[in-house]
């Protein structure tokens, strides 16, 4: 059976951009994977098609049993939003190709660290 | 309603599977394609799941190790369609498994000339309002059942929901997509998306 996991510094999950995030990814798989990759991306979720941004990815050794510390810088945005008609959002993934396991850990950017909420138009 | 919250936005719509009315469906779908020697039509009216079948054809292929190409025709000037088209098809014709939505809006002469330079392929599947250019291989349908399945899915809570499934069903003409939008609309809280006569009807007082 496949557990995957990530594990963020403090259990901190609400950031502003240029801060850093850090923790640490661990996988046991129940075969070998052929790539694992540590992806920071932002989605976006409403009425209309989903938008998806991969900022950064970290690929790390594609054994079937290990954990790594990761570090990424936030960039300067998009910053996390909701309204009616979509919400964006920020995750890390980790992903395991070929062993078909994946986690993910949601996480909110904006300036004061707080999801934007644009309320409803009138 | 913030949208990631809404049961109804498109992501979580397009986790829904295509629901055959017999178990061996997606493998009936199959032996008839490979007996209309690789080529055949999903055929189905607006929003009865053409799309989603064949988004899971698409992946059927792909887990057998077969290069797919997906191909959707916009819907746009005619010769910015030619153009488009064009481009699409000298990636589709390296493919194995070429997958055609909407392909109502690629006219009957340039039908012909889809036809001839996919010829090499093994599989063609197109999505069509009618039937007619390729032999038909499934015929999408909805019902009021189908749509209860699918809101129960998506929305544990029945009751949750101002209409009941069947009147939805009825409203919207069978057209599943729809139907799940103006829920989309509902929960949002977004009436002055929605306001409208049918809207006005539906939901009439129940809120």
């Amino acid at each position: 059976m496949n557990q995957v996991s990530i594990s963020l510094s403090h259990g901190r999950q609400n950031y502003s951009p240029g801060e850093r995030i850090s923790g640490t990814v661990q996988w046991t798989l129940s075969e070998i994977p052929s790539s694992v990759e540590l992806r920071l991306f932002w989605y976006t979720e409403g009425k209309g098609d989903q938008d998806v941004g991969i900022v950064e990815r970290k690929v790390l050794s594609s054994v079937q049993q290990s954990s790594s510390e990761f570090e990424f810088v936030v960039p300067d945005g998009p910053y996390s939003f909701s309204g009616t008609l979509i919400s964006l959002s920020w995750a890390l993934e980790l992903v395991c190709e070929g062993a078909d396991a994946v986690a993910r850990e949601t996480l909110v950017v904006s300036p004061s660290g707080a999801e934007v909420n644009l309320g409803a138009a009138d | 309603m913030r949208a990631k919250d809404n049961p109804f936005t498109v992501t979580k719509m397009h986790s829904l599977k295509y629901r055959f009315v017999d178990s061996s469906g997606f493998q009936s779908l199959l032996e008839r394609l490979e007996l209309a020697s690789g080529r055949g039509a999903i055929v189905g009216d607006e929003g009865s799941g053409k799309s989603t079948l064949l988004a899971e054809l698409a992946c059927h292929f792909r887990s057998q190790g077969l290069s797919t190409y997906s191909l959707r025709p916009t819907d746009c000037s005619l010769f910015t369609r030619y153009v488009k088209l064009w481009k699409h098809l000298g990636s589709a014709t390296r493919a194995q498994c070429v997958l055609i939505d909407s392909s109502e809006r690629i006219d009957p002469l340039l039908w012909q000339f889809v036809r001839w330079r996919l010829r090499n392929c093994r599989y063609i599947v197109i999505a069509a309002h009618n039937a007619g250019r390729y032999q038909t291989v499934h015929k999408t349908e909805t019902s009021p059942e189908l749509l209860s399945d699918l809101l129960a899915e998506l929305l544990p809570e029945l009751t949750a929901i101002p209409v009941e499934p069947t009147k939805l069903f009825e409203l919207h003409g069978g057209n599943i997509r729809t139907a799940l939008r103006q829920l989309y609309d509902y929960f949002s809280g977004s009436d002055k998306i929605t306001t409208n006569q049918r809207t006005a009807v539906l939901l009439g007082g129940r809120r």
